[in-house]
């Protein structure tokens, strides 16, 4: 194998990490945003049990199904390896349903673990931030004649953006590294082929270009990101 | 014609106490009322039920002729948002909005409720004149002091022409001698006869400025009258306590 195939390799591993990044942001912080909606939702289909005699009536008053379930979502998604998750949904579908699984699949299993996982941190995310926001921005939309979508859009989600853009910001390094976990499944991102290399031309110097892409990688979205809070301080 | 109208409103917060226990008051046109009262007394809570940012538990608002909420009935999503826009509001704590300038503040809220209004700019800029922060348009809100925001805050909720100012202890959150240039303003808008309601502590204000007092404890109004019959002469042993008890000036 010469050099120059090993570059064309490497290569395509980066596009591929790459991609994954980018896929994964793309989907994973508007479903964010959705599961944040779900995790706060206050629908109580028994609130008229609130006045029953009985305790256990009372508790039930206050059962919401919606945020129980997101809550429940949540929990899984940051209480269990995003590796294990990748493989449940790789290997899922074959070993539940017996649907063959194809090598196509492996992209979209790829996509859709990282974007179900990182939708779960961003939602926690973007709770924190909501619920930061004083009461009187909305009392002051409201009698301003804004309905509550447009207070949400206009009013609440640009001051909440600013908030939590340092713990976004987190998150989205930690995605960078994390998208060598997809090796687990053998998708051909970075990660995946400099092992494979690694072992074939009994060399570690792989690994160690790996790790100098990974951090440059991570040093232009440190950067990016830097950047984008810079803008957002035109207040306090 | 009244402005606004509440007959026997009634609010219990849930698992809390009574705070207004029936409250009958008519607002007429042009007319300045000052809400005077000791904390927890409920003026803050029956001023918020006028502007539905509070819901009654019984009682009714009429504004203007329409009913808000009869026998506390509320009426249609809509016709109560339509409602509301007839009135004004401003906050102890101002409510501006961070993320726009002082310039946006008033537009962008006046344009949302009357898309492509050509007059927007032109009001605001007058409005910003009367208040005297006209030079000050293109500043983000974090950029102004106190008595600056809460300035800003009555030019916002002016845009709109309402037919009613409710003011919700405006100068309360701010340095004393801040004070003073938010109620020159407002002593303006009185003076131009300007529908006005006030839940305040400054007694020189209500004194000075306003038509009628009502005195509210216990989610009752315990004492009304012209600012003459409520500083001079109180009636009530209660109120002769609440005013010599260092609100006085």
């Amino acid at each position: 194998m010469n050099l120059l195939e090993i570059f064309a390799q490497v290569g395509e591993g980066m596009g591929n990490s790459i991609l994954i990044f980018v896929l994964t942001l793309v989907f994973s912080l508007p479903l964010g945003l959705l599961v944040a909606f779900g995790r706060m939702n206050r629908w109580a289909p028994l609130a008229g049990l609130k006045k029953s005699k009985f305790p256990f009536w009372r508790k039930a008053a206050e059962f919401r199904p919606v945020q129980l379930l997101l809550k429940l979502f949540i929990s899984i998604l940051r209480g269990t390896p995003l590796m294990l998750q990748l493989m449940v949904v790789y290997y899922g579908p074959y070993y539940i349903f017996k649907v063959p699984i194809t090598l196509e699949y492996q992209f979209y299993a790829v996509i859709i673990a990282f974007a179900v996982n990182y939708a779960a941190y961003f939602a926690e995310i973007y709770r924190s931030g909501i619920e930061s926001m004083p009461v009187g921005q909305y009392e002051a939309a409201k009698v301003l004649g804004y309905n509550k979508t447009q207070t949400f859009f206009r009013i609440i989600l640009p001051q909440v953006i600013k908030r939590i853009l340092p713990s976004i910001t987190n998150e989205v390094i930690t995605l960078v590294k994390d998208t060598s976990l997809a090796f687990v499944i053998g998708y051909s991102e970075l990660f995946t082929l400099v092992k494979r290399i690694a072992s074939r031309e009994a060399n570690v110097l792989p690994y160690v270009g790996a790790a100098i892409f990974y951090y440059i990688f991570n040093l232009v979205v440190a950067v990016a990101m830097e950047k984008l809070e810079k803008k957002m301080n035109y207040y306090n | 014609m009244s402005v606004l109208r509440l007959e026997n409103v009634k609010k219990t917060f849930e698992g809390g106490p009574e705070v207004l226990r029936g409250i009958s008051l008519t607002v007429e046109e042009g007319e300045v009322v000052a809400i005077i009262g000791p904390s927890g007394g409920g003026k803050s809570t029956l001023l918020r039920c006028m502007i539905d940012l509070e819901e009654v538990t019984d009682g009714s608002i009429y504004v203007g002729e329409d009913a808000m909420v009869k026998d506390g009935k509320y009426c249609s999503k809509a016709e109560r948002a339509r409602l509301i826009s007839e009135m004004g509001m401003v906050f102890q704590s101002f409510n501006l909005f961070p993320h726009m300038t002082v310039r946006e503040n008033l537009i962008k809220p006046y344009l949302l409720t009357k898309p492509g209004a050509a007059d927007a700019g032109e009001k605001c800029m007058a409005l910003l004149e009367k208040v005297g922060l006209a030079e000050k348009k293109d500043e983000y809100p974090c950029r102004l002091s106190g008595g600056q925001q809460q300035r800003v805050a009555i030019a916002r909720a002016l845009m709109r022409d309402p037919k009613v100012m409710l003011f919700d202890e405006p100068t309360s959150a701010l340095d004393p001698q801040l004070t003073g240039e938010v109620l020159a303003i407002m002593q303006q808008l009185a003076a131009e006869h300007r529908t006005m309601v006030v839940v305040t502590h400054e007694m020189s204000f209500a004194r000075g400025a306003a038509d009628r007092i009502l005195y509210v404890n216990g989610g009752l109004i315990a004492e009304e009258g012209t600012p003459e019959e409520i500083f001079d002469a109180p009636k009530t042993a209660e109120l002769r306590a609440f005013l010599g008890s260092g609100f006085e000036d």
